[in-house]
């Protein structure tokens, strides 16, 4: 829950640092304002700040409260394609999942946690399986690239995980149990209890799934051999109130999986290929904000990401320092400017068989953020970041947004927006230091994205709906690439890439008492072809790159009615080429559904203190239509599955 | 019944009719080819397959599995003729698949040999040159494999990581690293070993020329290559030739007038596999102990010279990473044609006998 703070005078020393940075644009403010006004005393900062998506108008996909409560035995890849037509390329059931959103490769989606980039620093991507439900609160997807907002890596766009805080949360447990096809098994608890100075989050999991499913190969059955996953992590999150303006958090991530690597159809029975792969992931920070008239956050983190595979270890620790300031001026009841600065570092410390002894590396960055509301139907956006790298020299990347409402109401708003912005991704650690490779040539990708659309939000009685039809260009020049160069393998710059689409996403949510049902619709069409620089790529003009489909669509219906809840998803991918362009992997559809039951054991009572308990139990079936199909080359996927969860919840009752 | 019945009706038939026509489609065809290309494939797919030269000059791709309903699903390391059929010789899947001329129908798939190589055969007898894992050196062995049934008759343990193999006077000649291995073909032991004297070479391919004579090539990553002469009857290398930046594969073919010795040359040592990489096919004049450019480009892999013609058949392998530009150039290195598109990594040509 979000506490709001009505601040009734501002004082002074809080936004000194700030107002010297957005002096220019406040000038620009002031000017354009009327100049009779004055500047209103009562000022509102919400408890989270201001989100970094507020300081732009870019497409988002909020948090699917319904699905998400449905894949809590699942992973954010499963998440990720069932609230969004964004591509999931997996290298089998649960394997290595990387994302491409708009046309993009995996590293260019920037993944948050609580603000923290949980990239890989070596590969520079997220292995979409290795980052369990369980642990997320919410989940936001922002397409459309913004290095200057989300950082170094944002070039396609951004997925921000953050964690609710319990603080004036009563006490909630949760303890699920899920069986399933293919010996799957899944069982985590959380415990969520606060008080007004403290507020604690727990959870627990374990899996594993032998995934010994069925598949057609050569008109044969098979039997999936050597897929099997075994997981667990813990997270504990804890906060408390300093005074009536402060909190401190900390947070404490840990998984480890143990995967063995599911081999490719035709040596599905050859124990000659098959291998194991085992990661683990601890991150650890701790952050101070003050909720004043100017908000003021101080963070720590420490992130350590461990890789085995055979005898080659690879892994990196991440000190991390984060700083910001953020303020609102309001002029008057249309006019506010929102602004944030700060600053972050990172010290790096692999240790990596494949790079020399003593590696490190330092990387910095400052930003600015500003939100300019300047009447009820104009708002612009402009967002500023220089990052800093040891021995790199990276650009300054600038974003800048205008959103225009020729309809604005209560009830109905319809916006036309405009982004602009130039993005960076900076070569990651393999690209800079793997063996004896000299890359100082390499220089970081840069892109230049521009994108265009049309929003409508619709709010009436039990009905809202909401759509946006988004076009993009994003011109990505010194795209690296590893290709065969010489006598080995090493990171280039290719000149230039273009990535260009539309996306149309439309969503409406009917809720009456005791019941509630949201629709969700989304498709993406998309091109990505080299221009220049990469004559490997020379049978591919005109052509989309391969492994990428051109269409992508998504259908989401969740809802709830009395007891009952229900999630349908239907997902469509659409033909890819693979390496050779004489041989695609065919299109394909998939469906699950879930339905689920809520047996109260417990009734409310008024004016008590006492536990509700519930029993909840629902019935998963995962590729209902039996669709036989591969994200990667005779990387087989599961036909029609099944799963049983049982939840009990406990929850106290609030007294009214 | 209803207009609604009726169109669910006749959109019933209208896919069954569609269903039948599916079935009907498997037809015979023949192949009327002059070059058959074989694309190594992408390591990360295993998208090796074929492509065909035909006659009329039109490049068929796909080929493999246009005749065999399946797609191949291997790297395809190597090709032979054998009889009226090819060999390819594939890892990923690590199998041996036997192909009739005519139709590219698979006649018969062998497997349990590990990354099978190169191979020459004996009447009805296959050797396999196989390496189980590239950093173990004990891993490296012969297959002695019977054709007729698939059978494997024999393995025998080198020592050493082999390459190129060569059925030459009752013996099988087997490159390997830096020792040539020279193995009975009746007894299935080895009778001679013949270093190469050179530590940092490698022995990669072999073949005859006149007179009772092996040449091999040596190649290094980190030196210029060689090429060896060795007489056959006493077994001692005769004469050596440094060839400056000749490609790591070492891949060498004997001209038809059985003077000149052609190899690729390549300013990387894993083999120019990047579509811009300097790569020349020269040719070494086996009596005046010369060598001459035939061709300078870009990108070649691997090449092969019609037995009859000498026309030179390569191609662009664009880093294995996209489809090959096949090229086509006369004994005098002037082109024929250029730039067509066939499959994934084409380095391997094969002409039928």
């Amino acid at each position: 829950m979000k506490t709001t703070y009505i601040v009734r005078e501002m004082h002074k020393w809080q936004s000194i640092l700030l107002f010297v940075l957005v002096n220019f644009t406040a000038s620009i403010a002031s000017f354009a304002t009327d100049s009779t006004s004055t500047l209103l005393e009562e000022i509102v900062i919400t408890e989270e700040g201001q989100k970094k998506t507020e300081y732009s108008f870019s497409p988002q996909i909020k948090t699917d409260t319904t699905l998400k409560q449905a894949l809590q035995h699942a992973s954010l890849s499963e998440y990720v394609k069932g609230v969004s037509s964004v591509f999931l390329r997996e290298n089998g059931n649960g394997m290595s999942s990387a994302i491409s959103i708009r046309g993009t490769q995996a590293s260019h989606t920037q993944v948050t946690w609580n603000g923290v980039s949980i990239n890989s620093q070596t590969m520079g991507q997220v292995d979409f399986n290795l980052i369990p439900m369980f642990f997320i609160d919410d989940a936001e997807i922002h397409t459309g690239g913004n290095s200057a907002l989300h950082g170094n890596g944002a070039i396609g766009g951004a997925i921000a995980l953050t964690s609710q805080s319990a603080i004036n949360q009563p006490l909630k447990l949760n303890i699920q149990a899920s069986a399933g096809s293919y010996k799957n098994l899944f069982g985590g608890g959380n415990l969520r209890v606060g008080n007004k100075h403290v507020g604690s989050k727990t959870a627990i999991f374990y899996h594993q799934i032998k995934n010994d499913f069925k598949y057609n190969f050569r008109d044969q059955k098979q039997t999936q051999q050597n897929a099997a996953i075994e997981n667990y992590g813990v997270l504990e999150e804890l906060d408390f109130k300093i005074g009536s303006k402060g909190q401190i958090s900390t947070k404490f991530w840990h998984t480890n999986m143990h995967r063995e690597i599911q081999p490719m159809k035709q040596n599905n029975n050859n124990p000659l290929k098959y291998e194991t792969i085992h990661d683990r992931t601890s991150r650890l920070i701790a952050q101070y904000k003050l909720y004043t008239p100017t908000a003021l956050f101080f963070g720590l983190g420490w992130l350590n990401d461990y890789q085995k595979y055979k005898e080659d270890v690879i892994s990196t620790n991440d000190l991390t320092a984060r700083l910001y300031a953020e303020h609102c001026w309001q002029w008057n009841k249309a006019g506010k400017l929102s602004s944030k600065t700060g600053g972050e570092f990172h010290y790096i410390k692999p240790e990596a068989n494949a790079y020399k002894a003593g590696t490190q590396d330092w990387r910095g960055s400052i930003y600015l953020h500003n939100l300019w509301e300047i009447k009820q139907w104009i708002a612009i956006s402009g967002n500023f970041r220089k990052d800093f790298v040891y021995q790199t020299k990276i650009p300054f990347t600038p974003s800048a947004g205008l959103r225009i409402s020729p309809i604005f109401s209560d009830s109905l708003s319809i916006n036309i927006i405009a982004n602009i912005s130039k993005n960076i991704k900076v070569p990651t650690l393999n690209d800079r230091f793997w063996g004896d490779i000299d890359n100082r040539t390499l220089t970081p990708e840069e892109a230049f994205n521009i994108e265009v659309g049309i929003q409508h939000t619709l709010e009436k009685n039990f009905y809202k709906s909401q759509s946006s039809i988004m076009v993009y260009r994003n011109n990505v020049d010194n795209w690296i690439l590893w290709l065969p160069r010489g006598n080995i393998w090493k990171p280039i710059n290719v000149d230039e890439v273009l990535a260009k689409g539309a996306e149309i996403n439309f969503s409406q949510t009917f809720t009456k008492k005791r019941q509630q049902h949201t629709q969700t619709l989304s498709y993406s069409i998309n091109h990505t072809e080299v221009m220049k620089g990469f004559r490997e790529m020379l049978p591919f003009v005109g052509q989309q790159i391969p492994l990428l489909p051109s269409h992508t669509a998504n259908f989401l219906a969740s809802g709830k009615l009395t007891h009952i809840t229900y999630v349908l998803q239907g997902s469509y991918v659409g033909e890819r080429h693979t390496s050779d362009i004489f041989d695609r992997l065919p299109h394909y559809f998939l469906l699950s559904i879930q339905v689920g039951y809520d047996f109260a054991l417990s009734k409310k009572k008024e004016n008590t203190h006492g536990y509700l308990h519930h029993l909840n139990l629902s019935l998963r079936g995962n590729n209902i239509l039996n669709t036989e199909y591969e994200t990667m080359p005779y990387k087989a996927m599961p036909g029609r599955n099944f799963l049983v969860s049982l939840k009990w919840t406990t929850e106290k009752q609030i007294r009214k | 019944m209803n207009n609604s019945k009726i169109s669910l009706i006749l959109l019933c038939l209208a896919l069954f009719t569609l269903g039948c026509n599916k079935e009907e489609q498997e037809l015979q065809t023949t192949y009327d080819y002059s070059c058959l290309i074989i694309n190594q494939g992408n390591l990360s797919e295993a998208n090796g397959e074929l492509s065909l030269l035909e006659s009329n000059g039109e490049i068929k791709n796909q080929i493999y599995q246009t005749c065999n309903q399946w797609a191949l699903a291997s790297i395809i390391e190597s090709g032979i003729e054998y009889k009226n059929n090819w060999i390819l010789f594939c890892s990923n899947e690590d199998k041996i698949e036997i192909i009739d001329q005519q139709e590219l129908k698979l006649q018969k798939s062998i497997t349990g040999i590990p990354i099978p190589r190169y191979g020459t055969t004996t009447e009805d007898i296959l050797y396999v040159t196989s390496v189980e894992d590239w950093t173990d050196d004990s891993s490296g062995k012969v297959y002695k494999i019977n054709l007729k049934n698939g059978e494997i008759l024999n393995k025998i343990s080198l020592g050493n990581l082999p390459e190129g193999i060569l059925y030459f006077e009752n013996n099988i000649w087997i490159a390997a690293d830096d020792t040539i291995y020279v193995l009975n073909e009746k007894s299935d032991q080895i009778i001679k070993k013949i270093p190469t004297g050179m530590n940092q070479l490698c022995a990669k391919h072999l073949i005859t020329s006149e007179n009772g004579m092996v040449w091999c090539s040596l190649t290094s990553h980190k030196e210029d290559g060689e090429l060896i002469l060795i007489d056959g009857d006493k077994m001692t290398i005769v004469q050596r030739n440094k060839i400056p930046h000749l490609s790591y594969e070492g891949h060498i073919v004997l001209s038809p007038n059985k003077e000149n010795i052609y190899y690729l040359t390549s300013n990387s040592t894993i083999g120019a596999q990047n579509a811009d990489g300097e790569t020349k096919i020269c040719k070494w004049n086996i009596s005046a102990q010369t060598s001459q450019i035939v061709i300078d480009g870009v990108g070649f892999y691997g090449f092969n010279i019609h037995p009859k013609t000498e026309d030179i058949y390569t191609a662009n392998v664009n880093g294995f990473i996209t489809n090959s530009l096949f090229y086509l150039y006369d004994k005098n290195g002037k082109i024929i044609r250029s730039g067509d598109l066939v499959g994934v990594g084409a380095c391997r040509f094969l002409f039928r006998h």
